[in-house]
């Protein structure tokens, strides 16, 4: 707080001093307009000053105003906040100031001063010799208003009221009872994140950089915290504190022939709770068989990332070439103490191999890329790049171990993960025209993960595009791409000792057969108008997975048009997209058993498959008139996306799977936009105006709403939960404002 | 190092920073005054070297003479900048302008849109060839023939910062990457609509040592944990599929699924995991009006919390 106080009241006395310092300017412009970003070759001949000067982005500006919000009955507001504060009252809304010599710049700004969402930056540029520049940048995160629990929460301990365990435990209540009565209270993640940078040129081809960034999280957020396997999971509020400082510094020499470079980078992450502990609504007393009264889980550790690296390029060298390479070492740790294997008195839990996490990672990553023009109309790319993940954490092993906080289980082994990827990439590209690009390509990438069930793939990618731009009325991008990736799965008794499926296959490293293409074109018949169409689609195959994703389809594509009727005057727009996505996925019933392999384990009749479909509609529409209506800037948008997934399962004829296999609804989302901004310029330096949004958004999730998830009803008798869930919302935001330009 | 405490360093550096920051920005803006160079005016022409000078380019080009002064090529106290070279910030760019001047043909000087993209690049990357651009050269864009006033432009920006042709960040990117921008009214977003965040934020469209032109780190997971720390881990205990990539469940453009995920939960995690029990259970109708476990709310991460990574003893199966 007295942070943000000090940087308000910092920026406001700059900006005072720079208003003095500044005399009235007599050009009336506007904020800024969304125009099309088509540049179509024109003449520039001289014109009227007014109609020819561009839209400067710095503009002096202070933004006041009065807001309120409007809900519809039952409205989700923490949904339709989220990331934002749209709490009612006086808005200091924006703060624009810029002043600009020959010798410096001075720029400052604020937005949604005073509110969650604020933000303050400040830039100074001494032109040549240092900039310096800070930010406060604050994020909220909303999840709701509405969530209910009955935990009190002290320093990660959550604690229930006295005598409800007790009652829950005897039966002499029910949950639905207890929990009704449960407090409502806010969820809220709030993010804090204070940057500053500064680079110094001691000389004009020399950089030195600092970097700081400070990331701030508290609040709380939804967690569940099991008792047992068939127990109720438990769905708390876990408090949040964590600390992110990154600091960088680098040294570099640059000019026309090339650059050298040395860093540092340092990442220091702190979390003020390692590990939370929460009540048992069911059992007050622990048993070691009955379940514990309490249940312990480690949260995020206190991790460091420590990393030097050097790169380097040359230019100018025979046929236009230019190498550029980049080498960088780092280590990750994490050496956190180790919570109790269980807060349950009753259990006797084995010693702990050691007492702190000791986990270490060695990274290794290097990048070489050469480029070279022999001939105007040949260009060749070459680029190899490495990447090595060394875990060096030693193995963490237990003959016994605690599941749940519930019972002593069996032995246990960490399995430290180390990767290493090599990928080597070349293009050739052919311009048989000056606006013309005609390219291949190939990229091999081989990846080792020894500790995976496919130690090592190797993939192989082809690809040729063709780019068409610099026309002025027409331009086209395409491209197309196949990769085939392969690999030796492990030893199918191996698989079978773990339990899985030999067939299974690990999507991300299973084989796979990929294909995709992706086009953008651009047709612009008039200077003041153009269209623009864009398409893709992706297709992954998993030829030797029969179960786990077998495939996945994506076809997406748009088509929208910009027109400009009147330059910096009159500009309006409109786009529709389509994004759909198909996977198919296969598994095998088997119920538990404790020992050996469950009956359907081998039997084909057990299969069943999901396929899921996901389709989007997005439709985005906009128009700005500035000084159309004299002394008078209109901008209206409206904005549609309305997205539908749903899962659908099927069974081989003579089925053995134990299913009813009723439908899932599918998951809905649609959300509304539309936004209206006026604004009068009563003078060159004041204008008054107003602006009007609304906002509706409709949700049905099967899982994540309303109706499965309300706490405490008969709908989830077996799990305690806070009710936090997807619920539609309609909002209708008014905004009166002053605006003073100088 | 940098633990919290009551004291909280931290927060006490922060605010000490901005501090000098605030103070060094008015000392300068202060001194500003005293010592302000000459104005970068009209370049001396050189009718040798075929060049005629600002003034002369700005007879008719008045509007983008102008520009020129407000952006940074105009400051020619900074001796890197086109205004310090010969022939001053119009001829350095464009080349020589005597020829046109004389004939008053448009195709007797450079125009960046009449020639190709790389050499409209060329004349860019003979000053702008380090630090966040010293990736460029064989970069995706470029492979592409992406040409650098495709989305900047010296003298008709309308951005705050990076002049670019369009407002924002977003408006620029979009219109080759309408996928990933229609992503960003989804349902499960980044906060890149309500204007926290930006294609930028985590691309570097000049680009990068980092997979798909991610600007930081050298992984897609490295890029992720410089704003989400708490996951990066390592952890005891760790999910081979988090550690190698945050992307084989997440969708960090948008998605129709909490959490972004790329698809629902349990359906998700069954894509992996299938063994006995309850991991290759059907999860239908009838499992959620059952109020399953298994389906409601999170789902598999109900008792799999840690899914991410556990730092417990008892973390093996990310219950704890």
């Amino acid at each position: 707080m007295r942070t943000r106080l000090f940087v308000i009241g910092a920026a406001l006395l700059l900006v005072s001093a720079g208003a003095r310092a500044q005399g009235p300017r007599s050009d009336d412009r506007g904020t800024g307009a969304p125009g099309s970003i088509n540049d179509p070759q024109q003449d520039t001949p001289k014109q009227p000053a007014s109609a020819s000067l561009p839209e400067f982005g710095n503009l002096n500006r202070i933004d006041i105003g009065l807001r309120g919000t409007t809900y519809g009955d039952r409205s989700d507001q923490a949904r339709f906040q989220r990331y934002r504060d749209m709490s009612d009252g006086g808005t200091l809304d924006a703060i624009r100031y810029f002043k600009d010599t020959n010798a410096f710049s001075l720029k400052l700004q604020g937005d949604h001063v005073g509110y969650e969402d604020q933000r303050f930056y400040g830039a100074y540029n001494n032109f040549g010799r240092v900039k310096a520049s800070f930010e406060w940048l604050q994020v909220p995160l909303y999840y709701s208003g509405t969530t209910q629990s009955l935990y009190t929460t002290n320093n990660g301990k959550l604690s229930l009221p006295s005598g409800v365990q007790l009652a829950l435990q005897n039966k002499t209540t029910t949950l639905a009872n207890v929990v009704s009565t449960a407090p409502a209270f806010d969820m809220r993640v709030k993010r804090g994140n204070a940057s500053a940078n500064l680079v110094y040129n001691p000389a004009p081809d020399v950089d030195v950089r600092i970097m700081f960034l400070n990331q701030n999280r508290s609040g709380s957020q939804p967690l569940s915290g099991p008792f047992g396997f068939s127990a109720m999971p438990d769905e708390i509020a876990v408090p949040i504190q964590y600390n992110t400082t990154d600091f960088g510094t680098s040294v570099g020499y640059g000019s026309a022939k090339g650059f050298v470079k040395l860093a540092y980078e340092g990442s220091f992450f702190r979390n003020d709770l390692n590990a939370v502990t929460w009540a048992n609504p069911l059992r007050a007393i622990d048993s070691a068989t009955a379940g514990p009264a309490n249940g312990s889980m480690s949260l995020a550790p206190d991790t460091d990332r420590n990393t030097v690296s050097a790169s380097a390029g040359l230019n100018r060298l025979p046929g236009r070439t230019h190498l550029t390479g980049f080498l960088s070492y780092g280590v990750l740790s994490n050496n956190d103490t180790l919570i109790p294997w269980t807060v349950n008195t009753a259990l006797a839990a084995p010693a702990l191999p050691r007492t702190t996490a000791d986990v270490t990672a060695h990274v290794t990553a290097m990048n070489f890329t050469a480029t070279s023009r022999p001939l105007d109309q040949l260009f060749f790319n070459a680029r190899y790049r490495e990447y090595k993940y060394d875990n060096q954490t030693p193995l963490f092993i237990s003959a016994s171990s605690i599941s749940y906080d519930y019972s002593v289980g069996g032995a246990v082994e960490t399995e430290p993960l180390s990767y290493t990827r090599h990928t080597f990439d070349g293009d050739m590209t052919y311009s048989p025209f000056r606006h013309m690009g005609i390219r291949g390509g190939y990229t091999f990438a081989a990846n080792d993960q020894p500790e995976r069930w496919v130690p090592t793939t190797h993939e192989n990618i082809g690809r040729a595009s063709i780019d068409v731009t610099g026309f002025t009325y027409f331009s086209a991008r395409a491209i197309y791409e196949y990769a085939k990736k392969t690999g030796d799965t492990i030893d199918a008794a191996e698989i079978l000792a773990f339990g899985e499926q030999p067939k299974l296959g690990h999507y991300d490293v299973a084989n796979r057969n990929r294909q995709r293409t992706s086009g953008v074109f651009t047709l612009t018949p008039f200077t003041a108008v153009s269209f623009t169409g864009t398409i893709g689609w992706l297709k992954d195959e998993y030829p030797a997975s029969q179960f786990g994703l077998t495939n996945n389809e994506n076809l997406t594509y748009s088509i929208g048009f910009d027109a400009v009727p009147i330059e910096n005057h009159l500009t309006f727009g409109a786009t529709y997209g389509r994004d759909k996505t198909d996977a198919a996925q296969g598994s095998r019933y088997a119920a538990h058993v404790n020992s050996g392999y469950p009956p359907t384990f081998f039997n084909p009749l057990a299969d069943w498959w999901d396929d899921s479909s996901d389709l989007g509609h997005a439709v985005d529409v906009s128009a700005d008139m500035l000084k159309v209506i004299p002394k008078t800037d209109v901008k209206l948008a409206y904005r549609y996306s309305h997205t539908d997934s749903s899962y659908v399962y099927s069974v081989r004829a003579g089925t053995v799977v134990p299913t009813t296999n009723v439908p899932l609804a599918p998951v809905h989302n649609e959300l509304n936009r539309g936004t209206m901004d006026v604004m009068y310029h009563i003078t060159s330096h004041l204008g008054a105006g107003m602006v009007y949004w609304y906002d509706s958004y409709s949700v049905n999730d099967f899982n994540m709403g309303p109706l499965p998830l309300a706490p405490g009803t008969a709908a989830s008798p077996t799990m305690m939960m806070i009710g936090y869930n997807y619920r539609p919302y309609t909002a209708n935001t008014f905004w009166g404002r002053l605006t003073y330009f100088w | 190092m940098w633990k919290r405490s009551d004291g909280n360093p931290a927060r006490l550096l922060v605010t000490a920073l901005v501090l000098v920051g605030v103070m060094a920005i008015g000392v300068g803006a202060a001194n500003a005054g005293k010592s302000d160079p000459k104005p970068s005016g009209p370049a001396a022409s050189d009718p040798a070297a075929g060049l005629v000078g600002n003034e002369t380019c700005a007879t008719c080009h008045e509007s983008e003479g102008k520009s020129m002064e407000h952006s940074l090529h105009g400051k020619a106290q900074d001796s890197r900048t086109p205004s310090a070279k010969a022939g001053g910030s119009c001829e350095s760019c464009h080349g020589p302008g005597q020829k046109h001047v004389d004939s008053g043909n448009k195709a007797d000087i450079r125009r960046f849109n009449a020639i190709s993209a790389r050499e409209a690049n060329e004349t860019c990357l003979s000053c702008h060839n380090k630090n966040a651009h010293e990736q460029w050269q064989g970069s995706m864009h470029d492979a592409r023939n992406v040409s650098c006033v495709s989305c900047h432009s010296a003298h008709s920006y309308k951005s705050e910062k990076a002049q670019l042709k369009t407002v924002t960040v977003v408006q620029t990117c979009e219109t080759c990457h309408k996928q990933e921008a229609m992503k960003a009214q989804r349902s499960g977003h980044m906060p890149v609509r309500e204007g926290k965040m930006e294609c930028t934020t985590c691309h570097s469209p000049h680009g990068s040592t980092n997979v798909r032109m991610l600007k930081a780190g050298n992984t897609i997971n490295e890029a992720c944990t410089t704003c989400h720390a708490e996951k990066r881990g390592p952890y005891l205990w760790e999910h081979a599929a988090v550690t190698e990539n945050c992307a084989s469940c997440h969708d960090p453009h948008g998605s129709n699924n909490d959490r972004m995920l790329v698809a629902k939960t349990p359906m998700l995690c069954q894509r992996c995991h299938v063994s006995s029990g309850h991991p290759p259970t059907v999860y239908d109708g009838q499992q959620l009006a059952n109020a399953s476990n298994r389906m409601l709310g999170r789902s598999c991460v109900n008792c799999h919390a840690q899914i991410h990574g556990s730092n417990s003893p008892a973390g093996n199966r990310f219950i704890r």
